[in-house]
């Protein structure tokens, strides 16, 4: 359960040259990016980048059509409950309480009916919605929907989660709640996590790392070098760069430069 | 060129998340006091006494204007002719034959109506296969097939349960295929990035999340399957209360003609009722959903 250190263990992710698309069609191609174990990655991009096409084609979902994807060393060939998926849409199954959709992800994978229910009360409790969990989903808020979706991919402890916008939809209190939550719960779990969004303010905030991702492939990456706390994101120096970098990826419309005031916390 | 400062200390307790606003646990709106709801019974049984007041004026009267009700028996003399049915074994018998008919054909219908609608829906080499031979089948009456049952059938009690069962495989078969098409695909990822298994997904996504669509189409093929059941019983049957109905019009048997008809409306109206109810009870969890979409 504690992080293991990037030295010793190979990438959790690695992407060499990788072309993605669907039907044979690319949408993005030339990818090359290694995921350190235990860090929180994002990816950042532009809508219709290709950028949640390569969070699935981490999870499995979707086979790439050129290059090399492995997952710690070994070439991903489909899903796996080690590379789990959070969605930006509501994907609990909404006849099931929020405590039978925590507990379906150890259903499938065998966990025995006490330890479910034991597993599926600790994480509930940790996102706050023990009070909840009997709760069907479509009895909850959009904030604590997006909880139980959080405590059900972290329930079985994968080793990488997958998130693809999963704060999009929210308004931005619940967003930054949201924010803090997943950070702590990363770092009770020590999992890694690849994060995509949109929004570079929500990159500042949680990653250690951002790369942004164009038509062809990563355009930059930027590490963070400060203690991450919502209250003081990275400076606006780092915002710009990243901002900078972004700009060049759409050809379409320019980015307005202006630093927006909204604050993240 | 160093990660920050996170010191990742294994099952801490996350802090409590900020409070949110929570929805509150709200009753359907359909609810009524209950006042409201007696009148409304009162306004439903006033709506069938009113019906039975003006065929008894019609009849009694003997009006002929354009259709003529100086032949069609009162709701006083078919009231009697049921009575005297109620008496006779002979009619509960004639119940019990057309039910079992009509729940082996349902129950037929319905097992291969979802069992095929959910394989032609999920495999493209079953859709290839079965769809040109169902499609061809499926604009046929099925009471267009007594010739055909009673060819293939050794007995007409085999012949008219095949005729039922083909009558509401349809319905349920269309809206199962819906139903597995119309499923959110986000619901299907999310449990195979659980890694679960394609059977994994049959049991816990697709068939739970098909109830919905699968009752429509089991109402309506209960539907069906009366009309079919009582149109063979007519024409091949040697009980059953189509049977019995056509035969009391043959024998000029007037009341008891109409003591068959309200009798099938009654027993297809319990059926449906039935089928609406065990819909209702599994699916509770739609009434959650519409609340938080309105």
């Amino acid at each position: 359960m504690t992080t293991p250190s990037s030295t010793v263990h190979p990438a959790a992710i690695r992407a060499s040259d990788l072309t993605l698309g669907y039907a044979g069609e690319p949408v993005v191609d030339g990818i090359d990016l290694d995921v350190e174990p235990g860090e929180i990655l994002v990816v950042l991009g532009h809508s219709g980048c290709g950028k949640s096409t390569l969070l699935r084609a981490i999870a499995g979902l979707v086979r790439p059509i050129d290059g090399d994807l492995l997952a710690n060393g070994r070439t991903v060939e489909g899903t796996s409950g080690d590379r789990t998926l959070v969605f930006q849409e509501d994907a609990l199954l909404p006849w099931r309480s929020a405590r039978r959709n925590v507990e379906l992800a150890l259903e499938v994978q065998g966990v025995g009916r006490a330890e479910r229910r034991r597993r599926a009360a600790e994480w509930l409790d940790r996102v706050g919605l023990s009070r909840f969990a009997d709760r069907l989903p479509g009895q909850l808020s959009g904030g604590m929907r997006q909880r139980v979706q959080l405590a059900r991919a972290l329930a079985t402890g994968p080793g990488v989660i997958c998130m693809d916008e999963p704060f999009g939809a929210l308004d931005a209190q619940t967003r930054a709640s949201m924010q803090r939550l997943l950070v702590e719960a990363w770092q009770a779990s020590g999992c890694t996590v690849v994060f995509v969004t949109h929004d570079v303010d929500e990159a500042l905030v949680l990653g250690d790392r951002i790369v942004v991702l164009g038509r062809h492939g990563i355009v930059s990456e930027h590490r963070i070098d400060q203690p991450r706390d919502p209250a003081r994101p990275p400076g606006p120096d780092v915002r710009a760069e990243v901002l900078a970098h972004l700009a060049t990826t759409q050809s379409l419309a320019p980015i307005p430069d202006a630093p927006s005031e909204r604050s993240v916390a | 060129m160093t990660a920050p400062v996170q010191t990742p200390t294994p099952a801490a307790p996350a802090t409590a998340p900020p409070a949110e606003p929570v929805p509150v646990r709200s009753r359907p709106v359909a609810r009524r006091s209950g006042t409201g709801n007696r009148l409304r019974w009162v306004v439903r049984f006033a709506s069938v006494a009113a019906a039975v007041l003006v065929w008894h004026l019609l009849s009694a009267n003997d009006v002929t204007f354009w259709l003529r009700f100086n032949r069609l028996p009162g709701p006083v003399e078919v009231f009697e002719a049921f009575r005297t049915q109620l008496a006779t074994p002979r009619y509960y018998q004639d119940v019990t034959q057309s039910l079992v008919r009509i729940l082996s054909g349902f129950a037929l219908a319905s097992v291969l109506g979802i069992g095929l609608g959910v394989v032609l829906a999920r495999s493209h080499w079953a859709s290839d296969v079965l769809k040109p031979l169902l499609e061809i089948a499926r604009p046929i009456p099925a009471i267009a097939l007594v010739p055909v049952a009673i060819l293939l059938f050794p007995t007409n009690e085999q012949g008219i349960v095949f005729i039922t069962a083909t009558a509401a495989f349809f319905p349920i078969l269309v809206s199962t295929r819906h139903a597995v098409r119309a499923l959110p695909t986000v619901w299907e990822d999310a449990l195979l990035t659980m890694g679960a298994s394609r059977l994994r997904v049959m049991r816990s996504v697709v068939l739970p999340g098909i109830v919905p669509g699968v009752f429509g189409g089991l109402s309506v093929g209960m539907g069906v399957a009366w009309i079919c059941v009582i149109s063979a019983e007519m024409i091949s049957g040697d009980f059953g209360l189509g049977y019995r109905t056509w035969q009391a019009y043959t024998i000029v048997d007037y009341p008891n003609v109409l003591v068959g008809m309200l009798s099938i409306g009654a027993i297809g109206w319990l059926t449906s009722g039935c089928v609406e109810l065990v819909g209702r009870r599994l699916t509770g969890w739609l009434s959650s959903e519409q609340r938080s979409a309105s």
